[in-house]
């Protein structure tokens, strides 16, 4: 990293960073006030017996300690987690890639079928859950009939069988996130520059050589984008989990997000809640650093 | 004879091109539309075994049901007025912000710039206390004096409803992220020529990124509606609910209201819709304003 | 001097007037929103309070169940608690025990009426003292269908009243077609908090119980509770007459009973009343069973009602809201909003409930009801014991391994209060 020296002794440099500081200056003021406050207050409380109806009691590192050695549950939502975050994520970015590729161009009715794929993200999560929970239902369920009068296979029980469980919300999920990260790679392919593929084909590049070497490495900084919000909000999961299974069955679906929840409000355990979600912050920063070496652009 | 050929051969490809995009939305609005008829169904209809897609008579007594003694239109005001006047403070700042991240170059940039975005990596309910303490001891506000103690600061106030989605750090890191993909000669060249950095912000930055603009408007205004915790745990008057809470009216503790439900579901999800369908216009504008690039 | 003296005076007036006037406000969190519910209120309730009461003003809010417990931590630990708010008596103990409530017994001392409550004041009671006016009910009770049970050779007018009974009637009325179970002959749930009320509901009716006499031990994998399990479990794995439909999310829909796919479930009013409403035709053959007998005739009935909050400024004046929201009439008026069960004696023979023979039954059934236990650390108590009744429901562990796990759990539980 460079120093404040190189920035303060160079007068053009010195005034873009001010410049710099200046443009930057509420959304730093804002995050101090509303985002790093209540972190540190949460973190320290990670180190408190807490239950929000009297006064936090400091235990030290008793809470890490449980949760890291001697909280099963907690270990199992972490692998529910993970593999949560590893069958929605790719599978987001591939579907919402193909989706804004399909309806970036402009023809009659490309509106109707944009808002038609965006429908999904503006239903709000629990009205989605509620109509999904009929979708999934096995036996009268939308999905299990039109399976049996199609492909006469017997009900399956979504939802209710441990292997499936989590798929099913994987599903669901994809179905709901899609849309909005067609959004941002439409949005991504908008800004791409006409010449370059005029140049492309002048050169005599097929398609998917296009492809290759122009839109995708184009897009990169949107990937960078949606993977970094992806891992942030799939390792947060809840919304689905609290109105569709409660976890189950047999904590199949008991995600991190949906611990952290259970112990702070359920059980009034904000001390405990906290420093799971210390413990979550960790991986996900440093799974988003990780992603900072792959995608690392031009500044 | 070729010409005749390859118009045959674009007009399949387009109709090719249609059958898939029909597919697909098949695929993404069942359930939307599954809640659609729904909500037209009678009573007895909505559970019906096996499922009609179709009622068996159109009757909007659920709509008139879920809109007739509620206060539906307060609500839909209350999020309008926060979704909106966050759609508008979040349109300035981020893109402000984003650009700075994106194309000025000062110290400690990076490690401010992941600073704030590691303030999203920490789930929502263990922050829910402390927001919510600040936003009672707000100072000046709601009876508080400067320590912010006395009163309820922003409780049950449009200001506390705001709090959250004021300004969003994605949508800095959004901003952040297409504006690098626009060149450096760009800037370079308006600041040789003279322009201030405000400037180049303002007049060049800001056309060339209206398809981001459009998508961070979306963003914001779509998580302001649909959020649903916040506004519970802040409002405490029926006169500053916002529709997700006049959507709980139809839920209780073992059992739904279907039909009203899916009626004010239906009806509370267009105004996202709309928004959607007037931001989406401004990517066609983006097409323009980069090909004049080249 | 004379003018200065009046000025004086006249001012002094003027400052104390609003002294006189000055109203009290008491705020007031309902749980639940129905709008019927909330019309009820609004529209009546408050108003006519507000009528009799001209120095207090409420205030009332409405918080979804669901989001409840999140909104009151909050508001606690934010100071801005309601002065009064509700919950189900379960939550008695968690809050009693941080010293968040008012004990209520000097004031139910100087309320005649709060005879009329009986039993369910017993709700609320945690350490000897008694913190809760409760307001409605619900319980469990065996819901069946008279079709089926006619279809099935059985006499709608004679349900199940013992274990074996029961068992008996599940699998004359299970429905199998192609080795498949098309109609369960008893639903059940596999999971969560509906699968161990409805074990709770049986282990009473074998003469066990959750815990030791001061709550420091959990007794329920006695003899008594495996049985219990063992009986619950049967239904699925020996029986094969109820199918392993999993279902604990926000609401379920469409009820199985109303698809025909169950001929008898363990249900609550409210689901009667989902019935009822969507499914008219059926709920003419819907009908409701007293709970089963053993050694003891008992099933889950729990109450929700108001409580007082210590950091209330305004004690008096609340319990004035209190004690009017416990009267017989808004109570009236609020159970038939809702369809759910009064807690006064005096009002089993409301209208409401006359009309409907099956919301009658639940009220002739809260004779027999029993609450949870009231302990601070229930719920966490409650959840590790369904996740092992799931265990055993899905024979990962015998009912045996089950409880004795979940005992073990739960002892660690009661071990850290």
């Amino acid at each position: 990293m460079k120093t404040w020296r190189y920035y303060w002794r160079n007068g053009d440099r010195r005034h873009v960073m001010l410049m710099g500081y200046l443009f930057i200056c509420p959304v730093v003021i804002y995050s101090l006030v509303t985002a790093f406050v209540p972190m540190a207050v949460s973190f320290y409380l990670s180190f408190t017996r807490y239950n929000m109806l009297t006064p936090a009691k400091w235990v030290g590192l008793a809470n890490y300690r449980t949760i890291l050695f001697a909280d099963d549950l907690f270990r199992t939502a972490l692998r529910n987690t993970a593999q949560y975050a590893v069958e929605v994520l790719p599978a987001n970015i591939i579907l919402s890639l193909g989706l804004a590729v399909l309806v970036n161009r402009a023809i009659r009715g490309i509106t109707l079928f944009r808002t038609a794929y965006y429908l999904p993200v503006v239903t709000s999560i629990i009205a989605a859950s509620m109509i999904w929970l009929w979708i999934y239902q096995p036996d009268a369920g939308l999905l299990n009939l039109l399976l049996s009068r199609f492909f006469h296979l017997p009900p399956i029980d979504w939802l209710g069988n441990p292997r499936l469980a989590l798929h099913s919300l994987v599903l669901m999920r994809v179905w709901k996130g899609v849309g909005w990260n067609m959004v941002l790679y439409l949005a991504g392919l908008q800004g791409i520059p006409g010449y370059l593929y005029e140049a492309a084909k002048i050169d005599g590049a097929s398609p998917a050589q296009q492809f290759r070497a122009i839109t995708w490495p184009m897009l990169k900084p949107v990937t960078y984008y949606i993977i970094i919000m992806g891992l942030i909000s799939t390792f947060q999961t809840f919304g689905e989990i609290y109105a569709m299974t409660r976890g189950g069955p047999l904590d199949s679906t008991t995600t991190v997000g949906f611990l952290i929840y259970q112990r702070a409000f359920s059980y009034f355990e904000m001390g405990e809640a906290s420093a799971i979600a210390f413990i979550l912050f960790v991986i996900i920063f440093g799974l988003s650093l990780l992603n900072v070496k792959y995608f690392q652009y031009r500044g | 004879m070729n010409s005749r050929r390859r118009c045959y051969r674009s007009l399949v490809r387009i109709l090719g091109i249609y059958v898939v995009l029909s597919a697909v939305a098949l695929v993404m609005c069942a359930p939307f539309m599954w809640m659609l008829a729904s909500s037209v169904k009678p009573n007895e209809d909505i559970f019906a075994y096996p499922p009609a897609w179709l009622p068996s008579r159109i009757t909007f007594q659920h709509y008139e049901k879920a809109f007739s003694h509620s206060a539906f239109p307060r609500y839909f005001l209350n999020s309008f007025v926060v979704a909106g006047t966050a759609t508008i403070v979040n349109l300035f700042f981020c893109s402000l912000a984003g650009y700075a991240f994106a194309k000025l170059d000062f110290f400690a940039r990076d490690v401010i710039f992941m600073l704030i975005l590691g303030t999203m990596m920490i789930p929502v309910h263990v922050t829910l206390v402390p927001l919510f303490i600040i936003t009672k001891r707000f100072p000046f506000c709601g009876g508080n004096n400067a320590l912010g103690v006395g009163g309820t600061g922003l409780i049950n106030t449009y200001g506390g409803l705001l709090v959250p989605y004021l300004l969003s750090v994605f949508g800095v890191f959004m901003v952040r992220q297409f504006c690098a993909t626009i060149p450096d000669e760009l800037r370079e060249a308006a600041r040789i020529d003279g322009a201030g950095e405000f400037d180049v912000y303002w007049r060049i930055m800001l056309p060339l990124i209206k398809p981001v603009l459009a998508t961070l408007s979306i963003f914001v205004f779509t998580t302001a509606w649909d959020d649903f915790l916040w506004p519970l745990v802040i409002t405490n008057s029926d006169s500053m609910r916002t529709v997700q809470l006049g959507l709980q009216v139809f839920q209780m503790q073992h059992a739904a209201d279907w039909g009203p439900l899916m009626a004010a579901t239906v009806v509370v999800t267009m105004p996202v819709l709309v928004v959607f369908v007037i931001g989406q216009k401004h990517f066609v504008q983006g097409i323009a304003t980069t090909g004049l690039k080249g | 001097m004379k003018r200065i003296l009046a000025v004086a005076v006249f001012s002094v007036l003027l400052l104390s007037m609003p002294v006189f006037a000055q109203k009290t406000t008491v705020t007031v969190w309902f749980a639940g929103t129905p709008q019927g519910f909330m019309d009820v209120i609004n529209n009546e309730l408050v108003p006519e309070f507000e009528a009799a009461n001209p120095n207090i003003d409420l205030t009332v809010s409405f918080v979804p169940w669901g989001e409840l417990s999140t909104k009151l931590a909050t508001a606690f630990a934010g100071g801005v608690a309601p002065d009064v708010f509700m919950h189900g008596g379960a939550a008695t103990a968690g809050f009693a025990a941080s010293g968040r409530l008012e004990p209520l017994d000097s004031y139910l001392a100087g309320w005649p009426d709060a005879a009329d409550f009986g039993a369910t004041l017993e709700s609320g009671l945690y350490k000897g003292k008694r913190y809760l006016v409760p307001m409605f009910g619900a319980g469990r009770l065996l819901v069946y269908r008279a079709d089926f049970f006619r279809e099935a050779g059985l006499d709608p007018a004679k349900p199940p009243t013992t274990w074996e009974e029961l068992r008996a009637a599940a699998t004359a009325l299970a429905v199998k077609k192609d080795g498949r179970l098309v109609r369960e002959g008893l639903d059940l749930p596999i999971a969560g908090i509906d699968a161990q009320q409805i074990w709770a509901g049986l282990l009473w009716q074998n003469g066990g119980d959750f815990f030791n006499e001061d709550s420091t031990k959990a007794v329920f994998n006695s003899p008594e509770g495996v049985a219990a399990l063992e009986f619950l479990v049967g239904f699925i794995h020996k029986d094969g007459v109820t199918d392993t439909r999993y279902d604990v999310g926000q609401s379920t829909a469409p009820p199985p009973m109303a698809l025909g796919k169950t001929a008898m479930f363990f249900a609550v009013p409210e689901e009667l009343n989902q019935i009822k409403t969507y499914s008219p035709e059926v709920y003419k053959e819907v009908r409701v069973a007293l709970p089963l007998k053993r050694k003891a005739q008992v099933t889950l009935y729990s109450f929700s009602g108001l409580f007082l909050s210590k950091d209330s400024k305004h004690k008096a004046q609340a319990w004035e809201a209190i004690k009017f929201f416990g009267s017989k009439s808004s109570l009236a008026k609020i159970n038939a909003s809702m369809g759910t069960l009064p807690p006064r004696k005096s009002l089993a023979t409301a209208d409401f409930i006359a009309h409907d023979p099956n919301i009658k039954a639940f009220v002739e059934g809260m004779q027999y009801g029993k609450p949870n236990p009231n302990i601070p650390t229930w719920v966490k108590c409650r959840d590790a014991l369904s996740r092992y009744i799931e265990k055993a429901i899905f024979g990962q562990l015998s009912p045996k391994e089950a409880l004795d796990q979940a005992a073990a759990e739960v002892d660690k539980i009661l071990a850290q209060q």
